[in-house]
């Protein structure tokens, strides 16, 4: 008898924080919902910014200047929009089950990859005034 | 107990411990769902629309082929349609959302998977033109 009380919360609480699904709160799935529309309009204006580029812009003194920033962006533009897919469905199973959101890379890889396209074309217009 | 269950909202479990639920004490089942995050949400669709259209018109009207004429046409047209197609989605769900006086109307991946493989679609495409035909 003095053994049944301890038994008891080892079967109930644990599973039902993980295993089980509940609705959650339709807040955070509009935020969810919110935060994959965001990531979307990102790849998009990576992707119009690269088309832009290639498309637009004269052409460098080095041959493929255009072509080294632009494909980048429209490749993570392109990236996003299948990842952050990912990540919705993965944000949306972690609330239905009362666990911590995952870590998505995505903000990282993003920043590092528009930083170095950056550093890229500080480098390309500085050599191309001085060239000029 | 926790038999008084039907009286709330039923979001998490019961016993409260989801950091993403329940508060059965500020929606109960005769109160609206929260409108301002719904309203928000589809300001983004909205917005979301919005940008496939843009997109698509920058395609249609600035980019240069060096292949036949009408191509960037059919290339911009067809992201015009997604943005189009995005933005009534978005509206639809809108007034659905509002007439419906209930909150079961989040997205599901049905919803979302369109926008999301028609927008890496896009990407795809502008890479090889970009690769392949530098304005």
């Amino acid at each position: 008898m003095d053994d049944a009380p301890e038994t008891e919360p080892e079967t109930e609480p644990e599973p039902s924080a993980a295993s089980e699904e509940y609705e959650p709160d339709p807040r955070f799935s509009y935020a969810n919902e919110r935060t994959f529309l965001a990531w979307m309009r990102t790849a998009l204006g990576l992707i119009t910014a690269g088309l832009a580029i290639t498309q637009l812009l004269p052409p460098f003194d080095l041959p493929g200047g255009r072509r080294l920033i632009g494909l980048p962006l429209i490749a993570m533009g392109t990236i996003i929009a299948v990842v952050s897919l990912r990540n919705w469905t993965a944000n949306e199973h972690a609330m239905r089950r009362g666990l911590p959101l995952p870590r998505s890379p995505l903000p990282l890889i993003t920043a590092v990859v528009v930083s170095i396209v950056a550093v890229i074309g500080v480098v390309l217009v500085i050599v191309e005034g001085k060239g000029s | 107990m926790s038999d008084g269950a039907p009286a709330r909202r039923g979001y998490g479990p019961p016993d409260g411990t989801s950091p993403y639920g329940p508060n059965a004490e500020r929606w109960p089942a005769d109160r609206p769902p929260p409108t301002l995050a719904g309203e928000r949400t589809d300001l983004a669709w909205n917005r979301s629309g919005l940008a496939l259209l843009a997109c698509g018109i920058a395609v249609a009207r600035g980019l240069k082929f060096p292949v036949a004429e009408p191509a960037h046409e059919v290339i911009g047209v067809t992201i015009l349609v997604l943005g189009v197609f995005t933005w009534f989605m978005g509206q639809w769900a809108a007034r659905h959302r509002r007439r419906s006086g209930h909150d079961r109307q989040i997205a599901s991946f049905r919803d979302l998977a369109p926008v999301a493989y028609g927008t890496a679609a896009v990407g795809a495409a502008a890479f090889l033109l970009a690769l392949f035909f530098p304005g």
